[in-house]
């Protein structure tokens, strides 16, 4: 029954990770203003890192550990908006990287897709983080369509790396702030929307991960909400107080602009639903609002969390993250990466995983991962169609990911072919995860 | 003796399809006996034209002068007037109904009431800036009986009617219009083109069987169901050969006329055992070495993109409930039918057997009738003899006013 809450594993639930803290690693420009973002809600347990490929960027940033890659490379300049450049400099500057990472069991990523260093930075730091044994989380915005198709592109490529390396993914789409702003918001306004939503995101995960809940989070379940094929994961957080807060969170949430409205939980795969409060907090309380959420986004996988809290007032704060498979990459990308808990892919349409291609290969990876695809799983995702059927008899064998911009090229002048919410103008084998190599 | 026959010359059927790949005027000719003959054909390659609608129309002017300039000489005559094809994603098709009560004393249907019903079943509810192309009437019904051709003479309450309604962006058809027009030439009627090739391919039988007809074109794919010898289900997706092309360039990082050219060469629809670890080395120009070119990945790009093509018909048909209706199968045409192994593919996933579409019940220039992508432009002179005969058979030879947006519906096809 995927749409009955599952409470999580709580009776072994241990928060691991608050001891050792939580290492964040802000990559690019927006990445370090999200860290900012962060930085400034004198959370504990978290210590900061950035890594630009752009040298004067990394010289203003305030944060004392930094790391500047592409010296050689760019000879100081700056990958400027070239992901392949950044991601080679990234590349060279491995054990640096790896440095940053070491001793931290939890690493979240920022960065805002796009642009050169965060869209070619991230997925490195993400592989590199996961070989040194922790568990990553990745944070990233998604450009405003008016930044052009240029970098629509070029972060959907990034994303699609980051999705196949990092244990989860959370990918806000700038684009969809503007629904929460009117015409005369300006764009730092509408920047500066995206990175409290990243890190209320972050936030909630954090503390998902960390504080003792009433209904435990396992690290297991987040993935399951954070990861797999998913283009867009949306994020609301809504904060009532008083008696009928309840009615008055489920109105507040179903009228989200972030949730466009319900929309997002109709068609979420999974939803992890995070409850916040004081001591006042019921189980019936929880149960009357999931009830209510699970009707509405029929068929998804539902995570619940609670989290009671010392507080004098009556303020509840429901954070919902919601995953829906839409938009381009709609396929279900096989992630090399040993999954750590066999329950990760429950949820997913994945095929089966093959067990022998699966966990054993990938520490010792270093260059651009790529599914091994069995003839079996080969065979299930070229007939992953719209009708799910059967039919080629096609072994792709690994194929190099394009991490280069795909123009729009001859279609430069036409609308896109978007069908069902997949842009079909992208190529086929990309949204279907096939990486050739 | 002179020679009087170009004095008594039937009137010019011309086809003419702006399609993607290349702009094809196709001339026909009625005989005295009223058999319909190809007599002349002209093409160009098409430049100004992306998924099947013009996007840059100087060019496509100039693409469209060209071929019917060279289909003027082929056929030595003068065009004055066009059927012309029209296509793109925004080109849907819909069945609806009409009903209308019969209300006179003795029940019996008469001219009126048909006129009435199919009023009825043409006032429909489309977007303010779409216009309807084709109203087809597909069969009455007089009460409970089902599936009557004519009515007329008929005792019942109620009478109904079947209709496929094919409409579309009116903007966008006035473009193509406003070009040919431009050329102080009459459009004789729109004809959306993937009915244009079903009617080029298909026989009486096979439309009385349920046949699904897919062109695969340059910028776009349009499909056509006919079941019980009428049309079922049309529709248009704006995905082509250019995205096989441009899914190449992406995965073998060459350039987009390169791909196209590695796709003609290496192509295939069906990617296997026998793709792999092939292999292309461009011959070395101006002594500069090549890299190898991976066709295994080449075929493993273009065999997904085909599939997903028609994995997506299938779907589309499949919901509207004709599947398996179609027991005539499946017929390709447009450039993509040349694609090898394109009618295994098409059997694999459409589980119905595949064949390519040849052009029928027309003759004359034989190599014309072969080729795959002269369908579109074929079945428009095939139309366009249709309404001429309906014209003469109603003894009119009124021609249809130049074209506007009240236009009489062409009903019979
Ligand atoms: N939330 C947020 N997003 C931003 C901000 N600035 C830019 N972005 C987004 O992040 C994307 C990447 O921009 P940057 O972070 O400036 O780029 P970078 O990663 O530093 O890469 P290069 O400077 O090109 O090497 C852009 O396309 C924007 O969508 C910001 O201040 N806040
Ligand atoms: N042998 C072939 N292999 C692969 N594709 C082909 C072959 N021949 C033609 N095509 C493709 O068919 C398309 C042209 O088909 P056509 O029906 O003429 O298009 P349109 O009607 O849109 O102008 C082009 O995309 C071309 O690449
Ligand atoms: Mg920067
Ligand atoms: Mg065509």
């Amino acid at each position: 029954m995927s749409s009955q809450p599952s409470a999580g594993a709580s009776a072994n639930f241990a928060p691991p990770f608050r001891a050792s803290g939580a290492r964040v690693i802000a990559i690019g420009r927006a990445g370090a203003e999200i860290a900012a973002a962060l930085q400034e809600t004198g959370t504990t347990g978290f210590t900061y890192a950035v890594v630009d490929s752009d040298g004067s960027a990394i010289e203003s940033t305030a944060f004392p550990e930094k790391l500047f890659v592409g010296a050689r490379l760019t000879r100081g300049f700056g990958a400027g908006g070239d992901p392949e450049l950044a991601r080679t400099a990234a590349d060279e500057e491995t054990p640096a990287i790896r440095g940053l990472c070491q001793g931290y069991p939890l690493i979240f990523i920022v960065a805002g897709l796009g642009g050169g260093s965060g869209t070619g930075i991230a997925p490195v730091v993400a592989r590199i983080a996961r070989e040194t044994g922790a568990s990553v989380f990745a944070f990233v915005t998604a450009p405003f369509d008016c930044e052009g198709t240029r970098r629509q592109q070029q972060a959907l490529l990034g994303l699609h790396r980051l999705k196949t390396v990092a244990d989860g993914v959370l990918c806000l789409p700038n684009e969809k702030l503007l629904l929460l702003s009117d015409d005369r918001t300006t764009l730092v306004d509408a920047f500066r929307s995206g990175r409290e939503h990243l890190r209320d995101a972050v936030l909630c995960i954090w503390g998902l991960l960390t504080r003792p809940g009433l209904l435990g989070v396992s690290f297991a379940d987040i993935c399951s909400v954070l990861r797999g094929p998913n283009q867009e994961s949306a994020f609301a957080r809504v904060m009532v107080s008083g008696p009928d807060r309840s009615d008055r969170a489920m109105a507040a949430l179903l009228n989200h602009p972030l949730l466009t409205h319900g929309d997002t939980l109709r068609r979420a795969e999974s939803l992890l639903v995070s409850f916040r409060a004081g001591h006042d907090l019921g189980m019936g309380e929880i149960r009357r609002i999931m009830d209510e959420l699970t009707s509405k986004s029929d068929g998804a996988r539902v995570v619940v969390g609670a989290e009671i809290r010392d507080q004098a007032d009556t303020e509840l704060t429901i954070s919902v993250m919601a995953s829906t498979r839409q938009m381009v990459l709609h396929e279900p990308v096989e992630n090399p990466v040993a999954d750590r808990s066999s329950n990760l892919l429950a949820a997913d349409n994945l095929p089966a995983r093959d067990v022998e291609s699966g966990p054993a290969r990938t520490a010792r990876r270093l260059a651009p991962p790529a599914p091994n695809l069995t003839p079996e799983l080969a065979d299930q995702l070229l007939s992953q169609s719209p009708g799910g059927r059967r039919s080629g008899r096609k072994k792709p064998q690994q194929v190099p990911l394009p991490f280069e911009v795909v123009t729009k090229g001859r279609f430069e002048k036409c609308e896109p072919t978007v069908r069902r919410g997949n842009n079909l103008d992208q190529p086929t084998y990309l949204r279907r995860g096939i990486i050739l190599n | 003796m002179f020679d009087l026959r170009f004095l008594e010359r039937r009137p010019l059927i011309v086809g003419l399809e702006i399609g993607t790949a290349k702009v094809c005027a196709m001339v026909g000719e009625i005989n005295a006996e009223g058999a319909l003959t190809i007599i002349g054909i002209g093409q160009s390659p098409s430049r100004g034209v992306r998924k099947g609608e013009i996007v840059e129309p100087a060019l496509a002017e100039e693409d469209v002068r060209a071929a019917l300039s060279e289909a003027e000489h082929s056929a030595d005559v003068e065009i004055r007037s066009v059927y012309l094809g029209v296509s793109g994603g925004h080109v849907v098709g819909f069945n609806n109904r009409g009903v209308q009560p019969i209300v006179s004393r003795d029940r019996e249907i008469g001219e009126d009431d048909v006129n009435d019903v199919i009023r009825n079943a043409k006032a429909i509810n489309i977007p303010a800036e779409h216009y309807v192309v084709h109203a087809i009437r597909q069969h009455f019904s007089v009460d409970d009986q089902d599936e009557i051709r004519d009515p007329v003479g008929m005792i019942g309450g109620r009478l109904e009617v079947e209709m496929h309604v094919i409409h579309g962006r009116t903007n966008r058809f006035q473009n193509a219009i406003r070009l040919v027009k431009g050329m102080h030439l009459e459009v004789e009627d729109i004809v959306f083109n993937g009915l244009a090739s079903a009617l080029g391919i298909l026989t009486a039988e096979q439309k009385e069987l349920g046949a699904l007809v897919i062109d695969l074109g340059a910028g776009a794919t349009e499909y056509v169901v006919y079941a019980r010898g009428v049309v079922k289900h049309t529709g248009v997706l704006a995905v082509g050969g250019d995205h096989v092309s441009q899914d190449i360039a992406l995965g073998l990082k060459v350039p987009q006329g390169r791909a196209e050219k590695l796709k003609f060469e290496h192509g295939d629809a069906i990617f296997d055992e026998s793709a792999k670890g092939l292999t292309h080395t461009p011959p070395h120009e101006l002594g500069l070495p090549e890299r190898p070119l991976n066709i295994e990945h080449l075929r493993c790009v273009m065999s997904l993109r085909l599939q997903e093509t028609f994995e997506i018909i299938r779907e589309e048909v499949e919901e509207a409930g004709w599947l398996n209706q179609l027991r005539g199968g499946v017929f390709i045409c447009g450039g993509g039918a040349r694609v090898p192994r394109i009618l295994e593919l098409a059997e694999r996933v459409f589980e119905l057997p595949a064949f390519p579409g040849h052009a029928r019940g027309i003759s004359g220039l034989a190599s014309a009738l072969d080729q795959p992508e002269f369908s579109t432009a074929i079945g428009l002179v095939k139309f366009g003899a249709g309404q001429a005969r309906k014209k003469n058979n109603r003894g009119s030879l009124r021609r249809l006013a130049s074209w506007s947006p009240a236009r009489i519906f062409s009903n019979l096809i």
